[in-house]
């Protein structure tokens, strides 16, 4: 009976453990997205086709690079079809081996020398994420956008009330599970407890 | 002993009917509730111009807006409908107008199915109607506040929680048709 009491303590301990954050070993650089791009642009081109890390097949669409600082780079692919291809581009050259398979093993990719992809030279970290973009036979009114080479800044990073630490919770299911499962142990704790109290 | 397996079988049923509650009140339309949040101070927003309804007519949504602030860095959010951030450039004017709102199958929960090209109409106290034409979608994490940023360019953001446990924002990007 001491057994199951103390199986039961542990699901209680194991629940909560579960809600704990992951902490991540790598302080990976802020990018922004493809839908609000920041930085300034260093290439932009409407059609052709272009290079995609870790995509070996024809990209062709628009393609618009935009550097954020010395060391970050974004670049916001949309192919014809409206499938949509975020890089984004780190130059971390004082990252050690250990460090850079951490990032290997959560999806970036290594590009050995970034001066064959038009950016500095060495090595260069590179993570791909999807987005959704007009496909090339639709009106986009953004397309002027995306058409700029002047090198003007096309966003501000203004937080629009003050410190924004991060987006609105506009969901709940976490603490449905959660009240549910600790209910459910909750009950189980009570009928383990009522049978010890038995004679 | 016992008293103690009583208080495990109350606080197991108060929670298991709380998570109950929650899946009710996600299912059901929108409900009359008195709700506080109000338009904050400093706000540009005036009654006649603020933004009072949203429809995406091929999800079928249609849903009104209310104003919300972002209060020492805390987002007011309503059950009622899709907040908008006041703080940000109103619908049709320059600038990032900011939306947000519940993934609950009665407010904003299909949003995750809008696509490039569908048609966001806000409609606004004065009555006036703004047509917005989705350009982006795209899935970020809650410390990309890059979204909110300002632009050159009249667009709406509209975002809402995605992924596992709305560990995610499921963000749409529309531009103001002219």
């Amino acid at each position: 009976m001491k057994t199951q009491i103390i199986t039961v303590l542990t699901a209680f301990l194991l629940v909560f453990a579960m809600a704990a954050p992951d902490v991540s070993a790598q302080t990976v650089p802020s990018f922004p997205t493809c839908a609000n791009p920041q930085g300034t642009v260093t290439a932009s081109y409407s059609e052709g086709d272009h290079g995609v890390p870790g995509n070996t097949g024809t990209n062709t669409g628009s393609d618009t690079v935009f550097e954020l600082s010395g060391d970050t780079t974004m670049q916001c692919f949309c192919a014809d079809n409206g499938d949509g291809t975020q890089t984004n581009w780190w130059h971390a050259a004082s990252l050690t081996d250990e460090e850079v398979q951490i990032l290997k093993n959560q999806g970036w990719i290594v590009v050995p020398n970034g001066e064959l992809w038009g950016l500095a030279e060495g090595e260069w970290l590179t993570f791909s994420s999807p987005y959704a973009c007009p496909a090339s036979n639709k009106s986009d009114n953004n397309s002027s956008d995306n058409n700029n080479s002047s090198g003007d800044v096309l966003g501000a990073s203004t937080d629009p009330g003050g410190s924004v630490l991060g987006l609105a919770s506009t969901g709940n299911i976490a603490m449905i599970y959660g009240l549910a499962g600790v209910g459910v142990l909750s009950l189980l704790a009570g009928f383990l407890l009522r049978k010890i109290s038995l004679p | 002993m016992r008293s103690l397996s009583k208080f495990f079988y109350l606080l197991g049923v108060m929670l298991i009917f709380s998570s109950a509650y929650l899946v009710w009140q996600r299912h059901t339309p929108t409900r009359l509730s008195f709700d506080t949040t109000s338009v904050g101070e400093g706000s540009h927003v005036s009654l006649l111009n603020s933004p009072s309804r949203i429809r995406i007519e091929r999800l079928n949504i249609d849903l009104p807006i209310i104003g919300a602030d972002l209060e020492q860095g805390k987002w007011q959010a309503t059950d009622r409908g899709v907040s908008y951030l006041t703080s940000t450039a109103l619908p049709g004017e320059m600038g990032n107008s900011v939306l947000y709102g519940h993934n609950w199958p009665n407010l904003l929960g299909r949003l995750v199915n809008i696509k490039p090209g569908d048609l966001i109409e806000i409609q606004s106290s004065d009555g006036s109607l703004r047509r917005f034409r989705v350009a982006y979608t795209t899935t970020v994490t809650p410390d990309q506040t890059h979204i909110l940023a300002q632009t050159n360019d009249a667009r709406l953001t509209i975002y809402t929680c995605s992924g596992f446990l709305d560990s995610k924002r499921f963000v749409a990007t529309a531009i103001l048709e002219q």
